[in-house]
């Protein structure tokens, strides 16, 4: 398996050679001499990340943990959006019996990409109405199974922000980062990125091994690991319901995030409807999960209305404007309404919801409301959190674009969110609620 | 998505540890060490099962526990235990469960705790190591193929078998006893009987009300002693459960002893009626070969002792191994008693011989020896042969003659 991942990291056309070299090593158990090739390549590539990877993988075979974890701290500090070296991170840290580390490295691996969570919660939603069931058999209720109600799962509406994680995880930085500095720090890091954003399609669609990452646990290696690496090693290798069921969720394919890189901004466009499969989460056998696959269809074309070039001066310009006061407004509502999710006060928060509101997926008001109170009020707490909005008003009609960050008992989600409010008697309310960009 | 199914794993596992402890207390390295028994072709035990899935989480293997969970409730779609866990299971892929059932709805904390009462007692089951015997088990007859040992305080029942080498546990099974317990009184108490009981019938399931399940056994409750002691009721059974319901919580029943109904066809084949002995009680201990050995000289000198009196004709010390308190099951006192038994008074030489005895303790804080043995009195060319129940109980320091019965 490890070696399998090996191989596959091995596909970067320009230094194939050296991967392959360095992958036939570790496959012919010869790791010492992996790694020195390994250290050959990065003294002259000290930034390559596939190789740098590779070297934590080859570091950690040999039982180094602290200096795997050295080397994969890193590339989460250099490559902020890949996955992998979060997962990485964790499963050594698990090793360690660091299991808050693990969790935190883990969450970050899952926040890497939104569609991840969307997948994540949904599942969690589909395990606990199995469980639900499970209980009223156990507890003989018999009565809560009656009625099972319409899923609450989440539809992706758009998937800008699941696949090409990179190119997003650069707009967000540029819209939000409204320091002059950091823009641009920015294009010269834009260079490298796609690289990687590479290793996961390239995984998925070469062989069919999407255990790329916990296949590196199968080497937490040779008995002689102490007794916290042998019972929490073994978690993550077999990975056998999920292996088969879920399909390779990151077929973004390879040739459009090459173009992003190149031409950063008009690129989001093709991405999205080229890669329509990518986010269905797909989760388990279960209920054959009848949501996510067609999302991503719908929404993009709000989303891609708005967003210029380059965030930053917008605030500004906004802000210079003298009717701040219907800007001020409309923050307020906005405030308003987050704060009554927050605190799960299902009323008030319905009533930022104008009767114009378009619920999604098509379904009736009724429905949603109800769907929304179940979610809401399920949870054990939530807590959310509104930055960086983004004021755009026409008329009577406002759009609201903002950074959402949420964590309730269940899962923490930091993704894009956009409102469009309508004024109706001098209030603004919530006419269209969309995720992502 | 091999993050998630890394996440899950993950998850689970650090969180099992949890649950596991509120569970089992110290019991599970006890269980780690317990020799996986082979997995032959029958069905599988829920119980086994059970604790494979605890296994499982324990090694941080949610999926095989996953699986395993899913195949328990498909085999046994009523026992209700097994949905609960299922329904743990299916909630620690994404968020942590930290107590048996602990997202269960509200609305049923009753039926809720009784389920957590049953898992934490069957997995607290304890097999006792192979060299340790039952104490309550000095002696059976040798024609007693089968001896069944109830033991309250965890709500399991021991089925041994009687071999030249002495007692072997053949398979222990977990059963549901009396609302309020044990040391039953009198009717209706919802309590279930502490003493040496026999089985003493079959009652086929068909010809029983749905609650009893594929059938009953019934035993000798009130017995001698129980009798002296004002004990009254009737009807204590051992039998299985209704159709709804794979197990029934361990304290819920009127005074019954019920298994599952797979258990009491079990039983149902195995036992010999009126032979097979049923001890029931909260002190069931296990201990070492000399000590029961020990035991058993100590049970067998009280009857020697007895023996010897009456052969010697010495009324006065026969008499003083009577209890104060003894009665017959007729009421009569001590010496309207031993008058009775007294056989040919008139002549000098008699011998008396004690043969095929058994000998059980009650396992019970209240020390009582159940003795059953042939007495056979020979004087001239006169033979008398009688089967003789006594229960001795000790009485500070003496072991006295509680109740004593002759045995058609």
């Amino acid at each position: 398996m490890l070696y399998c991942a090996l191989a596959l990291v091995a596909w970067a056309p320009a230094h194939a050679d050296d991967y392959a070299d360095v992958s036939k090593l570790a496959k012919a158990g010869k790791v010492v001499e992996a790694l020195n090739k390994t250290n050959e390549y990065l003294s002259k590539h000290p930034t390559d990340p596939q190789m740098r990877f590779m070297k934590g993988v080859l570091l950690t075979e040999q039982n180094k943990s602290d200096e795997a974890i050295a080397v994969f701290t890193k590339l989460t500090e250099d490559y902020k959006d890949l996955p992998e070296p979060y997962n990485n991170l964790a499963v050594l840290y698990a090793a360690n019996g660091q299991y808050d580390k693990a969790r935190a490295a883990l969450e970050k691996a899952i926040r890497t990409n939104p569609s991840y969570q969307t997948a994540y919660e949904n599942l969690g939603d589909i395990y606990g109405k199995m469980a639900s069931q499970a209980y009223d058999k156990a507890l003989a209720l018999g009565s809560s199974t009656a009625a099972p109600a319409k899923s609450k799962l989440t539809m992706l509406r758009t998937f800008s922000t699941s696949t090409g994680g990179k190119i997003v995880g650069a707009e967000t930085m540029v819209a939000q980062a409204p320091a002059p500095a950091a823009a641009p720090a920015r294009p010269a890091a834009g260079t490298q990125p796609p690289l990687i954003s590479q290793l996961p399609p390239q995984n998925a669609a070469q062989a069919n091994a999407p255990q790329r990452i916990p296949a590196l646990s199968v080497s937490p290696p040779p008995a002689t690991a102490p007794k916290v690496a042998a019972t929490v090693a073994p978690v993550p290798a077999p990975a056998p319901a999920a292996a088969k069921p879920l399909p390779a969720p990151v077929p973004a394919p390879a040739p459009a995030a090459v173009k992003v890189a190149a031409a950063p901004v008009p690129a989001p466009l093709p991405a999205p409807v080229k890669a329509a499969p990518a986010p269905a989460p797909a989760p388990v056998k279960v209920a054959a999960a009848p949501a996510p696959a067609p999302a991503p269809v719908v929404a993009p074309p709000p989303a891609k209305v708005e967003p210029p070039k380059p965030a930053k001066p917008e605030p500004e310009k906004v802000a210079a404007k003298p009717d701040t006061s219907e800007r001020d407004a409309v923050i307020a509502q906005v405030n308003g309404w987050a704060k009554a999710w927050a605190a799960q006060n299902v009323d008030s928060y319905l009533g930022y919801y104008s009767q114009q509101f378009e619920p999604p997926k098509g379904v009736s008001r009724k429905a949603w409301a109800d769907e929304r109170r179940a979610r809401i009020e399920g949870k054990g707490r939530i807590h959310v959190e509104i930055a960086a909005p983004e004021v755009k008003i026409d008329g009577n009609t406002a759009r609201v674009t903002f950074r959402q960050t949420y964590e309730s008992d269940r899962l923490s989600a930091r993704s894009r969110k956009t409102l469009v409010m309508v004024k109706n008697g001098g209030k603004w309310q919530i006419k269209q609620e969309v995720s992502g960009n | 998505m091999s993050h998630l199914a890394f996440l899950r794993k993950w998850r689970a596992g650090s969180v099992l540890g949890v649950v596991l402890l509120s569970l089992m207390g110290g019991e599970l390295s006890y269980a780690a060490k317990k020799p996986v028994r082979a997995q032959a072709a029958r069905k599988a035990n829920p119980e086994e099962l059970l604790n494979d899935i605890y296994k499982d989480l324990a090694s941080h293997d949610l999926g095989s526990a996953q699986r395993k969970a899913d195949a328990l409730v498909e085999a046994y779609p009523n026992f209700r235990l097994g949905h609960l866990i299922r329904g743990d299971i299916l909630l620690m892929h994404t968020r942590p469960v930290t107590n048996l059932g602990a997202m269960a709805p509200p609305g049923a904390e009753t039926r809720l705790a009784d389920l957590r009462r049953e898992a934490a007692v069957r997995l607290q089951a304890e097999r006792p190591a192979p060299t340790l015997l039952p104490r309550a088990l000095l002696q059976m007859r040798k024609d007693q193929k089968h001896a069944l040992i109830v033991d309250a305080k965890h709500s399991r029942l021991y089925l041994y078998e009687n071999t030249n080498d002495g007692p072997r546990l053949l398979q222990d099974f977990y059963v549901s006893q009396g609302k309020l317990g044990i040391n039953k009184l009198k009717e209706g108490d919802m309590r279930t009987p502490v003493g040496v009981y026999y089985l003493i019938g079959r009652l086929p399931g068909v010809k029983l009300p749905d609650m009893y399940g594929k059938g009953a056994l019934p035993l000798d409750y009130p017995n001698d002693w129980d009798k002296i002691n004002g004990r009254s009721g009737s009807g204590i059974w051992v039998h299985g459960t209704p159709p709804e319901t794979f197990s029934r919580p361990p304290l819920s029943t009127d005074g019954c002893v019920v298994v599952s109904n797979d258990d009491l066809n079990f039983l149902t084949r195995t036992v010999e009626i009126g032979k097979t002995p049923i001890l029931i009680g909260d002190q069931v201990e296990f201990v070492s070969k000399e000590q029961l050995d020990k035991d058993l000289r100590q049970a067998a000198e009280l009857v020697e002792t007895w023996r010897r009196d009456v052969e010697n004709r010495d009324d006065a010390s026969l008499k003083s191994l009577y209890s104060a308190r003894f009665k017959s099951a007729a009421d009569e006192d001590i010496n309207a008693w031993l008058d009775k038994n007294r056989y040919l008074p008139g002549a000098k030489k008699i011998t008396v011989t004690v043969s095929d005895p058994s000998f059980f303790r009650q396992p019970s804080q209240e020390e009582v020896i159940v003795s059953n043995f042939t007495q056979q009195i020979v004087i001239g060319k006169f033979r008398h042969a009688v089967r003789k129940k006594q229960y001795w109980a000790k009485e500070g320091k003496n072991w006295k003659i509680v109740a004593e019965s002759n045995v058609s």
